[in-house]
């Protein structure tokens, strides 16, 4: 805040000019702030998420300091559900379907710069939400491969206290809202997890394979490719090659995976809140394979990658 | 329309094997009577303990359900009982499976099942033909209510089709359930600003 030792007028006056100074952060600085208010804020506070089929309220614990970003969340309904993360990564987990404990090295650093190629930026204006004035960032996609989102940032602190995300008709698929947060240090107890928190299992190296066959013909422009790795998903499957995708916001993931006896499958679009999967049938050398696209981008742009495989089988190969 | 009936028709309803005309009948009768409202509420909290279904009992489906038939056309209803051939239990059944299976889907589930052919604009689409979306700025309560309930996309069906017509093999339909949460499940890992990957992780527990 402005120090300064003013009369009523003074600060009246100080008002005066710090408004138009607030609204002369661009919106890629804004963006700035909120990745920069993610490892620097101590806070704590409730937030839902609601997209189509469900509706969930969680309580979130995060602490920034010289050892880094630990952050407890604790979902508030149904079965208690309750991760503890550190620098990202999962140190116990309630429920957990992931064996593997996979991350999917794509790029996730949120670089506003790059962004800025791929979505137009813009400051929409200011509004209220958690009872705190927040900016509103709009991020509308300069091309039809990827989704619109509104960012609502907190005016203090920059950090993100609702986003939607919006698709090219203009549908809601997903709504991210603080009800309320409170900035201040956390004690060890408030981080300690409970005894439903369950220590991940060490997980065997992943291997590394040449998937050069799996590679899409086409992907959207932006997207950087992160290491494909070939595992099982769960005990007793096939093994499965996975690849995440992200233009720094938005991510998709490949699967491929052989179609064994009892596998059947079809050509497939299934549509979860803002998530798609989009399955397609390939034939390698007599053999098939089931390849699925999943992420946050539109069904059509999941379709075009599909279709691009190289394999594809006769039918769809158009 | 006397009690036992409508009863039987929730009933139906409930248990997803209402045909159109009951289901219209049970919304219109809804419409007007709180008693028959609340006890459809009740019957959804039933089948949610016993389904272990993670349900809102606070949520009032009718209004939904209406929306989605409200653009259909108009059944046609047979002149008299006894001119009904036996062909009309055939569509009276086809009905029966098409109105069950668009609403269990959207609303107990979440995922929707889109026909490949009906995909909207397919993979032709390029950034030619987009229009650059507008942000949500003249009634985003009203339209994130209706579409996140799960029903506006039935009400423009011509656009997107919501397609029961040909249910994915059990083996698929798993493999789409893991496939949805590793990738859910592998973003929340990120170091990310955001906690949203999280979020979408989190919504997907306890399926």
């Amino acid at each position: 805040m402005v120090g300064c030792r003013c009369s009523l007028s003074g600060l009246t006056l100080a008002a005066l000019l710090i408004s138009p100074l607030v609204q002369a952060r661009d919106a890629g600085q804004w963006l700035q702030g909120m990745v920069d208010a993610s490892g620097q804020q101590s806070y704590s506070g409730s937030f839902f998420y609601e997209r189509s089929g469900s509706f969930s309220t969680h309580h979130i614990w995060h602490r920034a300091d010289g050892d880094g970003v630990t952050e407890r969340m604790l979902r508030a309904d149904g079965e208690p559900q309750e991760w503890v993360r550190r620098d990202g990564q999962i140190q116990c987990a309630s429920s957990f379907a992931a064996v593997s404990g996979w991350r999917g090295e794509a790029p996730a650093t949120l670089n506003p710069a790059q962004l800025q190629r791929w979505y137009a930026l813009e400051v929409l204006g200011t509004t209220r939400v958690a009872d705190r004035p927040v900016t509103v960032i709009a991020m509308k996609p300069r091309d039809a491969f990827r989704y619109a989102y509104e960012l609502y940032l907190d005016d203090q602190t920059g950090m993100l206290l609702k986003s939607l995300l919006i698709n090219e008709r203009n549908v809601l698929l997903e709504r991210f809202q603080f009800t309320d947060v409170q900035f201040a240090e956390l004690t060890d107890e408030q981080l300690e997890p409970g005894a439903s928190c369950l220590t991940l299992a060490e997980h065997p190296l992943e291997k590394r394979v040449d998937t050069s066959g799996w590679v899409p013909g086409w992907i959207p422009p932006g997207f950087v490719a992160g290491e494909p790795v070939v595992r099982t998903l769960a005990v007793n499957e096939p093994q499965v090659m996975s690849q995440a995708f992200s233009d720094g916001l938005a991510r998709f993931t490949l699967f491929v995976e052989p179609l064994g006896d009892g596998a059947l499958a079809e050509d497939l679009l299934a549509q979860l809140g803002p998530t798609v999967a989009v399955s397609r049938r390939l034939q390698v050398e007599g053999v098939g394979y089931l390849a699925t696209i999943v992420g946050e981008i539109p069904p059509a742009t999941a379709e075009r990658i599909a279709a691009s495989f190289p394999f594809a089988t006769a039918e769809m190969a158009q | 329309m006397r009690s036992e009936v409508l009863q039987e028709s929730l009933s139906a309803l409930m248990d997803n094997e209402a045909d159109e005309l009951e289901v219209r009948r049970v919304l219109q009768a809804a419409e007007q009577d709180p008693a028959l409202r609340s006890t459809w509420s009740r019957y959804q909290v039933a089948r949610a303990v016993m389904h272990k279904e993670p349900w809102q009992g606070a949520v009032d489906l009718s209004a939904g359900i209406a929306a989605a038939l409200r653009d259909e056309p108009e059944l046609q209803m047979a002149p008299a009982p006894a001119d009904v051939k036996p062909v009309s239990t055939i569509w009276r059944n086809l009905g029966r499976v098409a109105v069950a299976a668009s609403v269990t889907l959207a609303v107990l589930v979440g995922v929707r099942m889109v026909n490949q052919g009906d995909a909207p604009g397919g993979a032709q689409m390029t950034a030619g033909t987009m229009t650059a979306p507008s942000m949500l700025q003249a009634n985003p309560a009203a339209r994130s209510g209706a579409v996140l309930a799960g029903y506006s996309q039935a009400g423009n069906a011509g656009a997107e089709p919501l397609a029961p017509a040909q249910a994915p093999s059990a083996w698929h339909e798993q493999r789409i359930g893991r496939y949805l949460r590793e990738h859910a499940e592998s973003s929340a890992q990120m170091a990310s600003p955001q906690l949203i990957p999280y979020a979408r992780a989190a919504s997907m527990e306890g399926r």
